[in-house]
């Protein structure tokens, strides 16, 4: 009697156990899942929202805008042919390559131009 | 372990009362009414103990199965799980159309739509009110219209769809519990007119109307992937800008421009004006409404010339050298067949075409003869609305009596009229080695000409074609195109359009079609002004090479670069040209090309100065 008394309880203890790690484990799902659903929906959101700037950014670079900012406020004109350089020319038109001294050189000097100016305001 | 369920005898039972009501009460053969009632309690005991367990074990095994296999929301997002994140929305049903290079052209956007529920309104009165409060918030709207609505209709009557979002704030604000919202989507179109042919519109219920919106209706309802066009954006932009600044400038009604890729049929520009804002088509009027690259039919002139040199130069008709009576006029039945500028000596084929003579295209037309001329122009697709992806292709007009008179005409552009886009078809043919590609709007069809695909002229008939389209921009009528660095070859077209049944000088159509670069074609650029005026700039004069060409050769050198063609250097454009004018022959360099030359001088551009950049600080 004793005997199947403890198997009794051993069993009802396991039950209880696995239902409360089953009943868990399914809440947690669940919580997740609303998470994923929340996520979702936010993505949906997001996804419609960048639909909806990229619309907005395109009809701000139109190119017909720009070109009626452009003839507004800046001095540009159209590039010539002239202008265009092939590839292999290239270095003739780019500045010369920027070395550790001159950039020293180019600090100290404007370094010193700068302390010439404080002199003269202090006087 | 209870007494009546160890009961030994069996026998005994089946002697068992019969629970509850079921018992006959004459089969009553129990001693004591407490032995009675003792057995009634046991059988209900079990009766209830049996329906406990049943009631539990459904539930448990409920419970299990909702808890392992049913889980809320499983079903949903699975679902959604398999279908791969669309760049557009669930709701967003209509896909974008974007250009090559992925910039929108066309966006279907997020609106709220208003209806009000007419059951909320018990009394007429009620209508009023909520209809006069309404109409406060949106002032468009008829107050008694809308009252008379609410009163008659049944269900969930409109008040306007696609409200922007301050007007659904302050409808929201009204308060009136009758008003439902719904979502609902609106076409956008971010470059407002710069495509308005192209793409087309939509309806209210996002159900395209023209253009490709409505030829690729169900792609676009269908597929949400963007669909990619072979369009340019900054291209047609140049176009339609250098085309509208021309329209002005020689007062045209009107003018039509195309650019497209030789080799695939891609479509980089496509310009029609006058054209409309898409989200205002419907104050547009008829004539902005009208694309004149696909659906306008004109007897484009002097450009076909080309189709008649080609032919000719297939079949062996005429030499580059052989020379035609091009000094006398033709008188043919009631007609005169003249020049614009008449030569006073005889022509060959590429002064022919370098000076556009009217006289000497017929002469050639009349040798190659009506049934060739008619099976070529065919073949090069003239008797059919060009194949594009648009619903609005005009169906060529071409003449019933295909005599002797319409051979000549037709010889130099008169007499049949066709699509601006058919003509762009044709001298990609002559300029890409003889292949008839189908034009395209569409990234997925462009493509190079299939091996299997027959040309339709020989490698020696298009290298002399190039060399003469290249001589009308070196030394013809078309001088005003020459870019250098670029190749551009040509013709001009000046055509008299009709009006009361005669040519009317002052009526013209004048276009260039251009190619570049010559020493491999890559793109076709075509113009059109109709009936442009001179003016002091071009001294009154209003002809292809004056109002066109120019235009043209504006077109390639702000797109070139765009469209990866660099600019040859004055030593590599020399070497290229005398290669692509080769085959006009070393005589008649010497005599067109030569003395024309102004003396080039080997010119670097200037070097800019070197500065010693500096980190900022």
């Amino acid at each position: 009697m004793t005997t199947i008394r403890i198997s009794h309880w051993l069993w009802l203890a396991l039950l209880i156990a696995a239902s409360a790690t089953l009943y868990h484990t399914s809440y947690q799902v669940q919580q997740l899942e609303q998470r994923i659903a929340r996520v979702k929906a936010q993505q949906v959101a997001e996804r419609e929202n960048i639909h909806v700037l990229q619309t907005e950014w395109a009809a701000l670079t139109a190119p017909m805008r720009l070109q009626r900012l452009a003839d507004k406020y800046l001095p540009l004109e159209q590039v010539k042919v002239a202008q265009i350089v092939p590839e292999h020319r290239l270095s003739r038109f780019l500045p010369r390559r920027v070395t550790p001294d001159a950039v020293a050189a180019n600090n100290a000097a404007s370094q010193l131009a700068f302390a010439a100016l404080r002199g003269a305001d202090g006087r | 372990m209870t007494e009546w369920q160890s009961r030994p005898d069996p026998a005994a039972m089946r002697q068992m009362p019969l629970p509850g009501l079921l018992r006959p009460p004459q089969r009553r053969v129990l001693a004591t009414p407490a032995e009675q009632a003792l057995e009634r309690a046991r059988t209900r005991l079990v009766f209830f103990a049996l329906l406990f367990v049943l009631v539990f074990v459904i539930i448990g095994g409920r419970l299990t199965f909702l808890t392992l296999f049913n889980q809320p929301g499983a079903v949903e997002s699975e679902a959604t799980d398999d279908a791969e994140p669309t760049p557009t929305l669930g709701g967003m049903g209509r896909a974008q159309i974007v250009d090559r290079n992925g910039v929108i052209l066309a966006a279907s956007l997020p609106t709220t739509s208003a209806c009000a529920n007419v059951r909320h309104f018990t009394t007429p009165n009620m209508a009023t009110s909520a209809a006069l409060a309404i109409v406060g918030v949106l002032p468009e709207l008829d107050a008694a219209k809308l009252a008379d609505n609410f009163v008659k209709r049944k269900g969930c009557v409109a008040i306007k769809r696609h409200l922007t979002p301050k007007q659904y704030a302050a409808l929201n604000a009204l308060g009136i519990g009758a008003i439902e919202f719904s979502a609902d989507e609106q076409r956008r179109y971010p470059q407002g007119a710069l495509f308005s042919h192209i793409l087309g519109t939509t309806d209210i219920d996002n159900i395209g109307t023209n253009g490709l919106e409505k030829k690729l209706d169900t792609r676009l309802r269908t597929a949400s992937a963007p669909l990619p066009l072979t369009l340019d954006v900054r291209v047609q932009h140049i176009l339609h800008h250098e085309l509208s600044n021309a329209v002005k400038d020689f007062s045209a009604i009107g003018g039509a421009g195309v650019v497209m890729d030789v080799q695939t049929g891609a479509i980089i520009a496509l310009v029609s004006l006058p054209d409309f804002e898409p989200e205002a088509i419907g104050t547009a009027p008829p004539e902005a409404r009208f694309n004149r690259a696909t659906l306008g039919v004109y007897e484009l002139g002097s450009t076909f010339k080309l189709f008649t040199a080609a032919q000719a130069l297939e079949l062996g008709t005429i030499t580059m050298t052989e020379t035609i009576n091009t000094v006398d006029p033709i008188h043919i039945g009631r007609h005169t067949i003249r020049d614009y500028h008449p030569e006073h000596h005889r022509l060959t084929l590429p002064e022919i075409i370098m000076v556009s003579s009217n006289i000497g295209a017929a002469r050639i037309a009349e040798k190659i003869g009506a049934t060739r001329q008619k099976q070529f122009l065919d073949s090069l697709g003239m008797f059919k609305p060009p194949p594009i992806e648009l619903p609005e292709v005009g169906r060529p007009l071409i003449p019933d009596n295909w005599g002797d008179v319409a051979t000549m005409t037709i010889g130099f552009g008169h007499g049949i009229a066709a699509a601006p886009l058919q003509l762009v078809r044709g001298v990609a043919t002559l300029s890409n080695g003889g292949y008839l590609i189908k034009p395209t709007l569409l990234q997925d069809e462009a493509k190079a000409p299939a091996p299997d695909l027959k040309p339709l002229l020989s490698k020696a008939t298009t290298a002399k074609m190039r060399a003469m389209m290249r001589l009308v921009v070196m030394a013809g009528t078309a001088k005003t195109a020459n870019i250098p660095g670029y190749l551009v070859g040509g013709k001009t077209g000046t055509a008299e359009k009709i009006a009361h049944k005669h040519y009317d000088k002052n009526a013209r159509l004048s276009s260039f079609i251009g190619v570049f670069p010559l020493s491999a074609p890559r793109y076709v650029v075509f113009a059109m002004l109709d009936e442009p005026r001179g003016n002091k700039k071009t001294y009154g004069f209003a002809t292809g090479g004056w109002v066109a060409a120019p235009l043209v050769g504006r077109v390639i050198s702000a797109s070139a670069p765009l469209l990866g063609v660099p600019p040859m250097d004055s030593i590599g454009a020399a070497a290229a040209d005398s290669q692509v004018l080769q085959p006009l022959g070393s005589n008649l360099i010497n005599t067109l090309v030569k003395p024309h030359e102004p003396p080039e001088p080997v010119e670097e551009p200037e070097e800019l100065p070197s500065a010693t950049v500096t980190e900022d600080h």
